[in-house]
């Protein structure tokens, strides 16, 4: 059953059918197949069900606060700031595109409004002052993929809600892999620019950082209201995601006078077809779910196929649940490999004594890097379509990149702390 | 529509906002919670993903990994365009048949909402109507694609406006 499945999805995947398909296609196969005594109408109770979830409603509310800020001023003025602070140093450029597209990812939690929000004004700014094209996109896209581990991260959402796990400690315990793997990043980008000629920016003085921090206060408050909010115990995460909605609007609507309300219905719009597109995966991935847990086929599949047990130890089974996440993403959208692979790992990390709040984090991690990661995954097409370049030039700079990822995978097994010790700071 | 479908799309985004905020006001300043609002917040939320779904495919917008799909020649990529719209209307039209017998099973069960005292079977509802429109639409570009020379990703998107796909998430 499983390989008719697995065979199933992946063939029409190859042959381009809409994403959603092949797991409601194998859904129903499977359930038509094994258990003919079962309706159909369980497909549909069950899609319903996993859409119902009162943590999912964070999902939509972080993207909206996300396309009111892209359309705004918010990225701006953070850029801004970073650069008057690191914009004159070697690799100076580099160095503030990092640090912008993670403090950007603080306050939107989506990858794709980072790539877009940060690396659609920086990039022409970069190859401007002699910085290597492939360089340059790579480090956008990479640097964006720090936004699914800081917090709000949708990944983490649906991680939590599939797995049972607390989102509140999942954010929080992003945000040390997340600083790491920016301090790796940034160093590398400083020993890139010994290799290619790069104008450094002018040095700000310090009046004009005055005034780039003033203006990048506002925006700075959104961090400050979702992880502040959610350890204060003031709201929940979904809550905290609707309050950055109304800031985001206070703040381009009133305050910097960027956006009009008018333009509101519009954001919404867009907001709510995203919302459908990825809810309606997460509808198909709880009815795929539920079939292969009714045929038992997770336990199986870690028992025979991966000859895993409770007794293969901390290191085999992390590691296998990295190698599946990180491949799984290198072809499909990241909630879809989350649905699936999460109700098969999670037991078995469970029973081998991982924390789940490290496991969460280890595939959010996982899911990052496979995203950026050839051949298919799906941030390398987001910059395909924003950046209008090539399949082939965009992947041309990654590998430098994906080791780093990589390596931070590895610490993180090894030192679990690196994601831990806020959690145990605030918990 | 598409008018019908837009207004509910982005409404009900904006109502789901606005009673989550409402809400965390409401606790933290009134001392009170409206215990409606979450309640609410899950119907549009059903809502909003099955319209979603139709308008989605109405407007080619639906994630897809299209990076074999794109190396093949005009001829055989045009068969497997109408073989994908024929196939997923069928997929589709199915679930909407067995969605609308889920919501009479429901509405035999009368399960009400715990707040608001709404048959589920209302609630419910969005998903046959949002499948069997998603079907529609699929069906539409199926006959598109077989009588017309170009390939067509929904009843009036060409395949050129392609990159729109890869930036809708």
């Amino acid at each position: 059953m499983a390989l008719l499945l697995s065979g199933i999805m992946i063939l029409l995947l190859l042959l381009g059918y809409p994403m959603k398909i092949p797991l409601l296609a194998a859904t129903v196969v499977g359930l038509l197949a094994y258990f003919p005594g079962v309706s159909p109408e369980v497909v549909v109770q069950q899609m319903i069900g996993g859409i119902k979830p009162a943590a999912l409603i964070a999902v939509p509310m972080f993207i909206l606060a996300a396309e009111i800020m892209t359309a705004g001023q918010t990225a701006n003025r953070l850029l801004a700031l970073v650069e008057s602070f690191v914009g004159h140093v070697r690799g100076g450029l580099a160095i503030t595109t990092a640090v912008a597209c993670t403090l950007f990812g603080a306050i939107s939690g989506s990858t794709q409004a980072t790539v877009v929000a940060i690396g659609k004004p920086l990039r022409p700014r970069m190859l401007k002052s002699g910085y290597p094209d492939d360089f340059a996109t790579a480090l956008i896209i990479n640097a964006s993929d720090i936004a699914l581990l800081i917090p709000p991260s949708i990944g983490m959402i649906v991680y939590g809600v599939v797995s049972g796990t607390s989102i509140g400690e999942l954010f929080i315990a992003g945000i040390g892999p997340g600083v790491l793997i920016l301090i790796l990043f940034c160093a590398y980008s400083v020993l890139a620019t010994y290799k290619f000629q790069v104008d450094p920016a002018p040095k700000a003085t310090w009046s004009e950082r005055k005034e780039a921090f003033r203006k990048a206060l506002l925006p700075l408050g959104f961090p400050a209201i979702i992880i502040g909010g959610i350890y204060a115990g003031f709201f929940s995460p979904t809550e905290a995601a609707a309050v950055s909605v109304l800031y985001a609007l206070i703040l381009e609507c009133f305050i910097f006078k960027k956006l009009a309300l008018k333009q509101l219905p519009k954001i919404a719009l867009s907001t709510g077809l995203v919302t459908a597109v990825v809810f309606i995966l997460v509808g198909a991935g709880a009815a795929f779910s539920w079939v292969i847990s009714f045929a038992e086929l997770p336990s199986q599949i870690i028992n025979d196929t991966l000859g895993l047990s409770a007794d293969s130890g901390y290191w085999t089974v992390a590691l296998t649940i990295a190698l599946a996440y990180f491949v799984g993403c290198m072809f499909v959208d990241p909630i879809v490999v989350i649905l699936i692979l999460t109700p098969i790992f999670h037991p078995l990390a469970l029973a081998v004594g991982m924390d789940p709040v490290l496991t969460g984090v280890l595939v959010t991690l996982q899911v990052a890097i496979g995203s950026a990661t050839p051949p298919f995954g799906c941030d390398i097409f987001t910059a395909i379509a924003v950046f209008q370049k090539r399949y082939k030039e965009v992947i041309a700079g990654t590998p430098p990149f994906v080791a780093i990822l990589l390596l931070v995978s590895f610490l993180l097994i090894a030192f679990p702390q690196i994601a831990l010790f806020l959690r145990d700071l605030a918990f | 529509m598409t008018v019908v479908e837009e207004a509910i799309l982005s409404g009900g985004i904006l109502v789901i906002a606005f009673l989550t905020i409402a809400n965390v006001f409401c606790r933290t300043f009134l001392g009170f919670s409206l215990a409606f609002a979450e309640e609410v917040s899950q119907f549009l939320i059903i809502l909003v993903t099955f319209v979603g779904l139709s308008y989605g495919a109405a407007q080619g917008r639906h994630i897809r990994m299209t990076a074999l799909y794109d190396e093949l020649p005009h001829k055989p990529k045009k068969i497997l365009t109408i073989f994908i719209c024929f196939s997923t209307s069928a997929l589709l039209g199915f679930l909407a048949w067995y969605a609308a017998s889920y919501c009479l099973t429901v509405g035999t069960l009368g399960t009400v909402s715990p707040v608001l005292q709404v048959p589920f079977s209302w609630v419910y509802l969005s998903a046959p109507l949002g499948l069997g429109l998603a079907a529609l639409q699929y069906l539409l570009a199926g006959i598109k694609n077989s009588v017309s020379e170009e390939i067509y990703l929904a009843y009036s998107v060409p395949v050129q406006s392609d990159q729109a796909i890869q930036d809708g998430i």
